[in-house]
């Protein structure tokens, strides 16, 4: 287990297990007391070393994005997110399909790390909501889809229902496309329903992130080779669509995370003149 | 008897036996407004003074009577934003307040001349002003670690909380002044904010100079709390996509999809969308004030960084 006690690493930081459901057949979320909410929170993960993110003008509709799962990393100890996602104005949740290397915790991860995918929900209210991960390999393109599949007046607010999905077309054809999806009213072990039917805008998107962390909380950084081999991941086909059904284009703006020195950034971010490609150097 | 345990977290001021008659003082500066510009850093680890842009999104004061957040803002209850209001314990009791242990962050260390800006913290230009005349403060935090100040203070029966209109500031559907019970017997005071993995929130204890005469420093003499030695450049571009963000989310009455559409908004293309079959309704949320619509959206405490910490003064 290279997780820290009772916690998981999850692509928003760490989080008490208490609070991630798993929509998983054999497992779920782990019993344990709640860590307590406080009115000072932790601090914010600083775990995305590069993104490229865009405030948009109108709300998203949907969000397709498509990369290829690179080489394992030369050296292990890293976990690794590699996503696009949507949030809400706030910024405080966030839909997102997600690649992951190393053993964060989250039930249903084969014995040895390989590379997985899973869609996330990080929900307003501290909770967070996790599809059953699916192995995948180098080599095999990922589609990351963030959508909304309708939209209803429900206790005289109107809200939407949003639909994450994230599938891999293997490299190899003679294997099976895989894919998880995270939809409203998914059940969890406990029998509570996924609630993806939502009053917000997703107003601010991720076209492409880096998220890394050692696998030893006490350990500082990571070392260059606990990266994936090859150095970078282009995330392409990026297709945006808003609310009212039009096609839009992001204006990306590249970031990438200052080291635990306050040193500049290692990592770089390159995106296409037609903003249809962002390139995430590692 | 009662015991009331206040936390102070976030953009605030602790003036320590500077106003006549009060030993501490609590200002909450009205930091709403989007703030962007460039200062200088002198000392900089025996390098040259170095230029640092940045940009501030608006922090909302806030007070709350339980350490939940996400609770919204209850009419004449807690919790509620703070838009220039007058808070003190009424019913505290015990030895006059001091300070035992300060080790927060002084104002006065990061710039060359510091005074206090009188309207701000006499005059009732602020979001709020907590006055605490009895029992023991102290702050928590050591070295870089980011501060917060408590206060624990004896009250005569369950802790009611006075708040009072402050002059000038828009006037209150509870009256200008009414009083609350603390059942919880505990008070958190901190600021709302926006909350992102890639918010740029170094600079944000500059809002604690919202106190000083001439406001936010143009001059350091060092960092200040949370900032990076070196402070990467922030860029017009990035500042409007914040800006961006921030009108669309007022633009939808909080980035909601109920504000969407009463702005004119539609919904389409593939997406099933089940008709609207009532009239349309007025919206509720014209008589609040802007520090209270921007709050209601349930946006986040401050984290708890050396960025957000509180400051004293002296």
């Amino acid at each position: 287990m290279k997780t820290s006690g009772n916690y998981v690493l999850t692509p928003q930081g760490r989080v008490h297990k208490s609070r991630v459901h798993q929509v998983v057949s054999n497992g779920g979320p782990t019993s344990g007391p709640p860590p307590g909410d406080s009115v000072v929170r932790a601090v914010s993960p600083n775990g995305w070393k590069a993104s490229a993110t865009f405030a948009a003008d109108v709300p998203l509709g949907k969000m397709s994005v498509k990369f290829t799962v690179p080489e394992r990393p030369d050296v292990d100890g890293a976990i690794i997110f590699l996503f696009a996602g949507a949030e809400n104005a706030q910024m405080k949740m966030i839909l997102q399909p997600v690649l992951q290397w190393g053993d964060n915790g989250l039930t249903g991860l084969p014995d040895n790390d390989c590379w997985t995918i899973a869609c996330w929900y990080v929900s307003p209210n501290g909770q967070w909501y996790v599809s059953n991960p699916v192995p995948v390999f180098p080599g095999d393109t990922v589609t990351g889809t963030v959508e909304v599949v309708g939209c209803s007046k429900e206790d005289g607010e109107w809200m939407c229902e949003w639909m994450i999905e994230a599938s891999s077309t293997p490299s190899n054809v003679s294997t099976a496309l895989v894919s998880t999806a995270l939809r409203n009213g998914d059940i969890l072990p406990n029998g509570d329903k996924v609630p993806l039917m939502l009053p917000w805008l997703m107003l601010f998107l991720v076209g492409a992130a880096l998220e890394a962390y050692p696998q030893d909380p006490c350990c500082k950084g990571l070392t260059p080779e606990q990266y994936p081999a090859g150095g970078s991941t282009t995330f392409n086909h990026i297709e945006l669509t808003d609310l009212a059904g039009e096609g839009f284009v992001a204006d990306w703006n590249a970031r990438c995370a200052l080291d635990d020195s306050g040193c500049d950034c290692k990592n770089t971010v390159e995106i296409s003149r037609d903003k249809s490609t962002i390139t995430l150097n590692y | 008897m009662a015991q009331l345990n206040i936390t102070f977290a976030g953009i605030c001021t602790h003036l320590d036996g500077i106003v006549s008659g009060v030993p501490m003082r609590t200002v909450l500066p009205n930091a709403l407004s989007v703030r962007f510009g460039e200062l200088w850093i002198a000392d900089l680890a025996n390098q040259s003074p170095r230029r640092a842009e940045y940009y501030l999104m608006p922090h909302v004061p806030y007070i709350s009577d339980s350490p939940i957040w996400g609770v919204p803002p209850r009419p004449c209850r807690l919790p509620r934003v703070l838009d220039g209001r007058y808070l003190k314990i009424v019913n505290a009791t015990g030895e006059r307040l001091h300070f035992a242990m300060k080790d927060g962050y002084s104002l006065t260390d990061y710039v060359f001349d510091f005074a206090l800006d009188d309207d701000v913290v006499l005059g009732g230009r602020a979001a709020c002003y907590f006055d605490i005349f009895h029992g023991c403060a102290w702050t928590e935090g050591t070295g870089s670690e980011p501060r917060i100040t408590r206060v624990r203070m004896e009250t005569d029966g369950t802790p009611r909380l006075a708040i009072a209109t402050l002059p000038g500031s828009a006037p209150s559907a509870c009256g200008d002044y009414y009083e609350i019970e603390i059942q919880s017997n505990e008070l958190f005071v901190t600021n709302l904010d926006y909350d992102t993995a890639t918010e740029y929130r170094n600079f944000d204890f500059l809002f604690n100079y919202l106190v000083a005469e001439g406001g936010l420093p143009t001059m350091l003499k060092k960092p200040t709390p949370g900032m990076p030695r070196d402070p990467s450049q922030l860029t017009m571009k990035y500042l409007g996509e914040k800006l961006k963000a921030l009108g669309e989310y007022i633009k939808t009455d909080g980035g909601k999809v109920q504000g969407y559409l009463d702005s004119g908004g539609r919904i389409g293309g593939r997406i099933k969308h089940e008709e609207e079959s009532r009239l349309p309704r007025p919206s509720s949320g014209v008589d609040l004030s802007m520090a209270e619509r921007i709050g209601a959206s349930v946006q986040a405490p401050v984290a708890l960084d050396e960025s957000c910490s509180d400051s004293h003064v002296p």
